[in-house]
């Protein structure tokens, strides 16, 4: 064939189609090839390792069941409908790396279809369009074997080998099949999105989930109304609902003389009046090898107690230490102050408040596999470890500090705590040292009851103050077994310490956001990835924790909000001052005046008269401060504005037509010459 | 063909970079080049900094910044490519250019290559707002790193088609209008109202393969973070075709 010819009948109109039509297979082709570079800060998009080890661990085939409604409603925000392909991609990309192990099926619940059908059953949540239509976008993943059982007998729900899990379900210990239900994805909670997804399939390839005892001195398990003590309903703390997503979590008793032997983590939260019984079952469970998170803190803001010593004196905020252990193992908690930072103080209506602290940066220890992945964290009134003899635990442990003040702190009187901006930090004495706020010690740990169980009385009555865990299981009110004392540790254990316990409340961990009739729990911080990677962490699945915190939270621009800030601290306070100044002038002349009202035979003397004069002035002179001063409030960030905009807007033309024109003058004298 | 001997592919790269340096010298030796770049750059800014409304964003992103490149591009990116061919029709010295030692293809691509320089060096010149917002916070540069490669794709597709389109006539004014309503079709076949309007005629399947042939999407999927071969395959092809197009509208030109 004659090249020419081919070439001129290929550039021609007809070539022009055959070539659009080979470019669009040639897109197609490439639709379904999943090969992409991920350039985000904390590769976003593409598949942890953790994930990717997660699936290669599966033995048995795993459906994963999307439910996305596509009916054309036009309401249905068309952010949500990107979401959606984006949750797709990413599903695809866990097809793609299970080796075939892993299913995705697609369903589409229209309003009466049968997939709307298999969709309540799989336990996802409907949401509602502004069209008043029903809109599903959730997942649920499943064993194969169940995903066939289910078909198989649609109608025998109640005979079902596995039952239905919500991601609220109480802690069911369902062995082998089960489905695990994401019944909302949103777009709030995207960069969790891997996360979810990756954690559902692991719950539904667990056997049997891990036990966690929790034992804490509050009803964070909820607390029914009471009416007697005019006390209304609680429901769980939002940190236990999120590890009862994951794990059996159980109540234990605070007079437990032994930690059951099924639980794998032990979460102590807030102590308070913790008997010698508990902390005694608390010491052997750590040698038998056990692995303890407790949250310990000398001002518990979020548990107001009645002031034994004082009853007059109203509520006041709690503590809750170990009275033993803690020294048993090298530490010790200063009670009755609070740490205040002034470098991680936070920022409270523009003034920095030292005993809230917003603990980030430098201040987490990025070396460790937990803490290194959380952004930041948020400790209210916390109080700090100091190490009882030079900055070491005792011999046989080793410490980590995972959080820790900076050196420009200092421990600060209760009464004072509250206070906030200079005011707080006038009189501020810092140690010039950090101090650790969470620490974790691994290693063989000695007893701190060397001579054996404490003599305890088991008919006793427990010290009467509000916060017996609602579901309280019965007491496990057998003394200790002498013979099954171990004054040494048999095995390796791991414990960690954080000094607060505020920061697992539900007002400090997470904003509750509405999204489309739907409530989502947005994290406020780190504390809530913190609180359920350690648990991870020590609960074994270790590959979960690495996949929490790779979200990024908000990224604003800061130097606007520090100059604002700067410049709050600075004027606030005078603004403050000169309004307070105003208010009383003006009400003194009011009273003044109101002598010389209407019917009063009250004529001010020359004197009076002045006083109302002078008055008048100083308060249209204080007026006109305030107005200045809160000018001036503006005047820096406005300042980097107009700065910024003139730079981006104008540098760059002016340049180019200096260029150019420098140019012109080159070329002139050039073809002059 | 005459040249054969000196076009072949062995120095076919060299042939291109002379094209592309004739090209490049032509622009900057005139004043046209500066004063687009001038208006490029003072639109951007102003459009970021105001109606993008950077700052009450209080975001360390560049959203507000690319946001406005598709419409920007739709008619600044003809006003470049308009005269591409046009110019050479209307003097006459498009048979000369073919005479040298050059075969079409590298003629060409010498010339898309030397525009899509020229606004590689605008997009290169707008570098202070890349630098602002990093001074300003902490933003994902790795996001904004694919963001100006989806921003030159997105100039090189619509110069591509102002390429073939200035080869269809004489009149810079009639190859500009066209390939601006060649783009804008481009781009609105992804935008959100347009596409939104558009499931209401039909099913989210038609819609998404509509959307699919829009530069918007793909441009929109680059701003993620994500390089992903479809994005990049699709402005590619994009170019390819118009340059291709390009090429059998010249050969038709010198047939007849």
């Amino acid at each position: 064939m004659n090249s020419a010819n081919l070439v001129k009948r290929l550039m021609s109109p007809a070539g022009l189609v055959v070539l659009f039509a080979a470019l669009v297979v040639l897109n197609v082709v490439l639709s379904a090839v999943p090969a992409r570079l991920d350039l985000t800060e904390g590769r976003v998009y593409t598949l942890s390792d953790g994930t990717r080890q997660v699936l290669a661990r599966l033995d048995t085939p795993v459906v994963v069941r999307l439910y996305y409604t596509q009916s054309g409603d036009t309401s249905v925000p068309v952010a949500l409908n990107t979401f959606a392909k984006r949750v797709q991609d990413l599903l695809a990309e866990y097809e793609a790396a299970s080796g075939g192990r892993l299913v995705i099926e697609r369903l589409n619940p229209e309003p009466d279809s049968d997939a709307e059908d298999a969709a309540t059953r799989d336990g996802i949540d409907a949401q509602v369009t502004p069209n008043q239509e029903k809109f599903y976008l959730g997942l649920a993943v499943m064993r194969r074997d169940a995903a066939a059982a289910k078909a198989d007998a649609p109608q025998a729900r109640g005979a079902l080998p596995g039952a239905t899990a919500t991601a609220a379900a109480a802690a069911s210990n369902a062995v082998a099949s089960h489905t695990v239900a994401i019944p909302v994805l949103s777009p709030e909670r995207e960069r969790l999105l891997e996360y979810d997804i990756t954690r559902a399939i692991s719950q539904v390839m667990q056997a049997r989930r891990p036990v966690i005892g929790v034992m804490s001195a509050i009803p964070v398990f909820g607390r029914p109304m009471e009416p007697m003590l005019g006390r209304l309903p609680t429901g769980p703390w939002i940190a236990i609902q999120e590890l009862q997503r994951n794990f059996d979590v159980r109540a234990v008793p605070m007079q437990s003389t032994r930690i059951p032997d099924d639980v794998k983590v032990l979460l102590v939260i807030h102590p308070r009046d913790l008997t010698d019984a508990g902390e005694y079952a608390i010491d052997q469970f750590v040698l038998r090898g056990g692995r303890l998170i407790a949250f310990l803190d000398p001002y518990a803001f979020f548990d107001q107690q009645r002031n034994l010593e004082n009853p007059l004196a109203g509520n006041t905020a709690s503590e809750s230490t170990f009275p033993r252990l803690l020294g048993a193992w090298g530490y010790a908690m200063p009670l009755g102050k609070i740490a205040g930072d002034l470098t991680l103080a936070s920022n409270q209506n523009g003034r920095a408040m030292p005993t809230l602290l917003n603990v980030q940066g430098d201040a987490l220890n990025k070396d460790d596999l937990v803490i290194g992945q959380v952004g930041t964290l948020m400790l209210p009134f916390p109080g700090w470890f100091d190490p009882l003899a030079e900055g070491k635990p005792v011999a046989g442990l080793t410490a980590t500090v995972l959080a820790r003040t900076s050196p420009n702190s200092m421990l600060i009187d209760p009464i004072v705590a509250t206070l906030t901006g200079d005011v707080a930090a006038r009189g501020f004495q810092p140690t010039g040292k950090a101090h650790a706020l969470a620490l974790r010690l691994t290693g063989r740990f000695p007893s701190a009851f060397p001579d054996g169980p404490p003599k305890v009385d088991v008919t006793a009555p427990v010290p009467l103050r509000d916060g017996a865990p609602a579901d309280a299981a019965p007491v496990v009110h057998v003394p200790a077994d002498p013979a099954a004392h171990l004054a040494k540790a048999a095995n390796d254990a791991q414990v960690v310490l954080v000094g607060d316990i505020d920061m697992l409340a539900d007002g400090v961990v997470v904003e509750i956001q509405e999204s489309f009739g739907q409530q989502v729990r947005v994290p406020r911080n780190g504390n809530l990835d913190f609180l359920q990677s350690l648990v991870e962490a020590f609960a074994g699945d270790s590959l979960l924790g690495g996949l929490r915190s790779r979200a990024a939270f908000s990224r604003p621009l800061t130097v606007p909000l520090e100059i604002a800030e700067r410049a709050q601290q600075e004027y606030l306070g005078a603004i403050k001052a000169l309004e307070d100044d105003l208010i009383q002038t003006q009400d003194r002349l009011q009273k003044l005046q109101r002598a010389r009202g209407p019917g009063s035979t009250f004529t001010p003397s020359a004197e009076q008269q002045a006083e109302i004069d002078a008055f008048q002035l100083k308060s249209t002179q204080t007026k006109a401060e305030l107005k200045e001063l809160r000018r001036t409030l503006r005047l820096e960030t406005d300042r980097l504005e107009l700065v910024t905009k003139v730079v981006n807007i104008a540098l760059m033309p002016v340049l180019v037509t200096f260029a150019g024109v420098g140019l012109f003058a080159i070329r002139r004298r050039r073809l002059a010459r | 063909m005459n040249g054969q001997a000196a076009g072949k592919h062995g120095s076919s790269f060299i042939n291109i970079a002379a094209i592309v340096r004739r090209e490049l010298s032509g622009y900057f030796g005139s004043p046209v080049a500066y004063v687009f770049l001038v208006i490029f750059l003072l639109m951007a800014g102003f459009l970021t900094f105001t109606l993008g409304r950077f700052f009450e964003r209080a975001e360390a992103s560049l959203v507000s910044f690319f946001t406005w490149h598709p419409w920007m591009y739709l008619f600044l990116v003809p006003a470049v490519g308009m005269r591409l061919w046009s110019e050479e029709r209307r003097l006459g010295t498009l048979e000369l250019l073919l005479t040298l030692p050059v075969t079409l293809p590298q003629v060409i691509i010498g010339k898309f290559l030397a525009s899509w320089i020229f606004l590689a060096i605008a997009l290169a010149l707008t570098c202070p707002v890349w630098i602002t917002v990093n001074v300003l916070g902490s933003p994902d540069n790795g996001a904004i790193l694919t963001a100006y490669l989806g921003s030159l794709l997105l100039a090189g597709s619509f110069l591509a088609i102002t390429s073939m389109t200035s080869a269809m006539t004489r009149n810079q004014a009639v190859s500009f209008i066209l390939s601006v309503t060649l783009c804008l079709f481009l781009v609105i076949a992804g935008y959100s109202p347009v596409t939104d309007l558009l499931t209401r005629w039909t099913s989210p399947g038609v819609v998404d393969v509509v959307a699919s042939f829009s530069v918007m999407t793909h441009f929109d999927a680059l701003q993620r973070g994500v390089i992903d071969l479809r994005d990049v395959a699709f402005f590619l092809s994009v170019i390819g075709f118009a340059l291709f197009g390009n090429a059998v509208i010249v050969r038709s030109l010198r047939a007849g």
